[in-house]
C-alpha cells in the first residue's frame, strides 16, 4: 500500500499507510474528498467531511476487482465508517487478528434512530451489521 | 489510519505493566504471559486475578477508539466459572489492587462466551467513552475460579475487540 501524509495535532507531518478499503466523499458540486488522496498525497480524516455539503459516500477497495459501494446522503442522513479489530483467541496456536471495514449511514426517523451498516469481512464477504453495538 | 492498539497487564503492588503480552494464561501465580504448566491451579481454588488495559500508544491518524468488547471462547472444565467486571449494564470503572486469589471483589459476573451485543469494558468510566489520543481503556479484571470436582486440561481463550474510526 502506498504511504500518504497527514498533519498531527502536535504540528508535525506523519506518514499513514493506504488501506485495503476506504472512503471518497462525493459532493453536490461535483468535487469529492478521498479518505487517501493520491492527487497530492494527503490523509483525510473522517471528520473532515462537508456533511452539509454530501451528495455519495463511496467505500471502494484499493486494489483488486472493482466493487464500489454508495451510499447515496439524504438531508439528515449521516455516514458512518468504522475499521473493527477481533484480536482472537488470544495466545493460542489460532490466535488471529482480523479487522472489518464497517460502513453505512444513520438517521433519525420519527424520533427513532436507524442505521445501517455492512461490513467487508477479511474473506471479501459482506455482511450486514446493523446490531453493531455502537452507541445511539 | 492505523491505530496503535496493544493489550497490557498490570501485576504486583508496585504495579508493573507488562506491554503487549502475547497471552492471558492463568494460574496459581500474579504474573504476566505465566507458565501455566509450572503454576497449575489445584482444583477448589482460583487463579488470580488479571488486571488488562487496552493501550492505546498511537492515534496514526484515526479520531477515536471506542466499543471494546471482551468475551472468552473454549471449554471450561467442570464446575468452573470464569469472572469479570466486563458488562454491558451496571458497568462501573475497576480500580487496579494488587491481584489476589481469593474470589475476586472485581470480578462478579461470568465472562460472556460469545461477542457482548454492545461494549462491555469502558473508557474513563463509561461504556460510550473513547481513546482519543494514546491513553488507556478501563481495567478488565477476570479470574477463574474451579472447583474441588474440576479436571485438568480445560482451557478458555481470551478475545478482545475494539473499533476505530478516523
Amino acid at each position: 500500500m502506498p504511504t500518504f501524509s497527514y498533519d498531527g495535532p502536535d504540528g508535525a507531518t506523519h506518514a499513514v499507510d493506504g488501506e485495503p478499503w476506504f472512503w471518497i466523499a462525493r459532493y453536490r458540486d461535483g468535487s469529492f474528498l478521498p479518505q487517501f488522496d493520491v492527487r497530492d498525497g494527503a490523509f483525510h480524516r473522517f471528520d473532515e467531511i462537508d456533511l452539509a455539503r454530501l451528495a455519495v459516500f463511496e467505500v471502494r477497495p484499493a486494489v483488486g476487482p472493482e466493487c464500489v459501494f454508495q451510499v447515496r446522503i439524504a438531508p439528515g442522513m449521516r455516514p458512518i465508517f468504522f475499521k473493527r479489530h477481533r484480536r482472537l483467541h488470544v495466545g493460542t496456536p489460532h490466535e488471529h487478528h482480523e479487522v472489518l471495514f464497517c460502513f453505512g449511514y444513520q438517521e433519525t426517523v420519527g424520533g427513532r434512530n436507524v442505521k445501517c451498516v455492512l461490513a467487508v469481512r477479511p474473506d471479501g464477504a459482506v455482511s450486514i451489521e446493523n446490531h453493531d453495538g455502537r452507541p445511539e | 489510519m492505523a491505530a496503535t492498539v496493544e493489550i497490557c497487564e498490570s501485576n504486583g503492588a508496585g504495579e508493573t505493566v507488562t506491554h503487549d503480552i502475547a497471552n492471558s494464561n492463568m494460574g496459581a501465580v500474579d504474573a504476566a504471559e505465566l507458565d501455566p504448566v509450572a503454576n497449575p491451579v489445584t482444583p477448589g481454588n482460583n487463579t488470580y486475578e488479571k488486571y488488562q488495559r487496552f493501550h492505546v500508544t498511537a492515534m496514526g491518524g484515526s479520531s477515536a477508539i471506542d466499543n471494546l468488547k471482551v468475551w472468552r471462547t473454549g471449554a471450561l472444565g467442570g464446575a468452573a466459572v470464569h469472572v469479570t467486571n466486563a458488562r454491558e449494564t451496571s458497568y462501573a470503572q475497576a480500580t487496579y489492587a494488587i491481584p489476589v486469589a481469593t474470589d475476586s471483589t472485581a470480578a462478579t459476573q461470568t465472562m460472556p462466551t460469545s461477542e457482548p451485543t454492545g461494549a462491555n469494558l469502558g473508557v474513563g468510566g463509561g461504556l460510550t467513552g473513547q481513546l482519543t489520543a494514546a491513553g488507556y481503556s478501563d481495567y478488565l479484571v477476570h479470574q477463574v475460579q474451579t472447583d474441588p470436582g474440576d479436571t485438568a486440561g480445560a482451557t478458555t481463550t481470551m478475545n478482545y475487540q475494539y473499533d476505530e474510526t478516523a
